[in-house]
């Protein structure tokens, strides 16, 4: 009897301590999102100073910021759907919603980086002007945390395939879940702010 | 109590989406961001006009996606988590607003734009 609370009690600490791992998380979120507040602050009190270089109007490309947004969009579906199966303890399921969600981010990336190229080869590198090291530091920021995300991502996948999904596993697929969806939300504010934005005559 | 167990009432202890959930918070980001860029592309607004359009849908999307994915409620459970959340915003934009505020006035001021 008096195992058997020991044990129930024992598991509701461990869960406690698994829910606060959690909301620790949301918090560096939060931190994070000052951050982004901080980067878009600085890029919309310089977005008009191209110091005679090229202007944003004349480089950015709408088409590839909407396929870019599709993609990040679209992940961040997929890997609801992964948190659906991991909380029915579906493994492979979980395991397949990720690789997709990864494939998408990782398609994300790779036009974020042509696009880079392309600014910089066309003469819009940071060093240009107050604009683009403004930009590029905004935007990257973004970048690199998708980029862990997807490290993040293909460490969970590796762990749910040895491990399977269990009570340890889930908080740390919850966080993922956060940070991902997260991301999301930052790439609304790039997209409106930054790129749709300037583009307005 | 089984692993099994275990997962059961995580599943009840965390508030997460099922798919209907997740497809109408997709299919509304889906509707929201094609809004802002038909806006943009079509040139039907003034420059002001375009900024505020652009910034009440970005707000929208940011609401229906952290009620829908991120799961922030107004649920008891949820309070600190939806107070942070808003405290953090709160305190972002402080930071853009005054920036833009304060830069302004010293454009202004020191005449140098």
């Amino acid at each position: 009897m008096t195992e058997n609370i020991m044990t129930v009690n024992s598991v509701s600490e461990e869960h406690e301590h698994q829910n606060h791992s959690v909301f620790g998380f949301w918090i560096y979120l939060m931190s994070d999102c000052i951050i982004f507040g901080c980067l878009f602050a600085s890029y919309a009190v310089l977005r008009f100073q191209f110091a005679g270089g090229p202007t944003a109007k004349e480089m950015f490309e709408l088409p590839g910021v909407a396929m870019e947004t599709a993609l990040l969009l679209v992940s961040s579906l997929t890997f609801g759907f992964a948190m659906i199966e991991a909380y029915k303890g579906k493994k492979t399921g979980t395991v397949f919603w990720m690789i997709v969600s990864a494939i998408l981010g990782a398609g994300f990336l790779f036009l974020e980086i042509k696009e880079f190229i392309y600014l910089i080869a066309h003469g819009a590198s940071p060093d240009v002007s107050a604009f683009w090291s403004t930009f590029f530091t905004l935007v990257s920021t973004h970048g690199l945390h998708v980029t862990l995300g997807i490290i993040w991502m293909i460490v969970l996948i590796v762990q749910i395939l040895l491990k399977g999904i269990n009570s340890k596993m889930l908080p740390r697929l919850a966080c993922l879940s956060l940070f991902w969806h997260f991301l999301d939300i930052i790439w609304i504010c790039v997209f409106s702010f930054v790129y749709l934005l300037s583009m307005v005559p | 109590m089984t692993e099994n167990q275990a997962v059961i009432s995580h599943e009840k202890h965390y508030q997460h989406g099922n798919v209907v959930s997740y497809i109408v918070g997709f299919v509304l980001s889906v509707i929201l961001t094609v809004i802002a860029f038909y806006i943009v592309i079509s040139h039907s607004l003034s420059l002001m006009a375009t900024g505020i359009a652009l910034g009440i849908l970005a707000t929208l999307q940011i609401i229906v996606q952290s009620s829908l994915f991120l799961h922030v409620s107004l649920m008891p459970s949820k309070r600190v988590d939806l107070i942070s959340f808003l405290f953090s915003v709160f305190v972002a934009l402080v930071i853009v607003f005054g920036t833009l505020f304060v830069m302004h006035n010293v454009g202004h001021f020191m005449m140098s734009r």
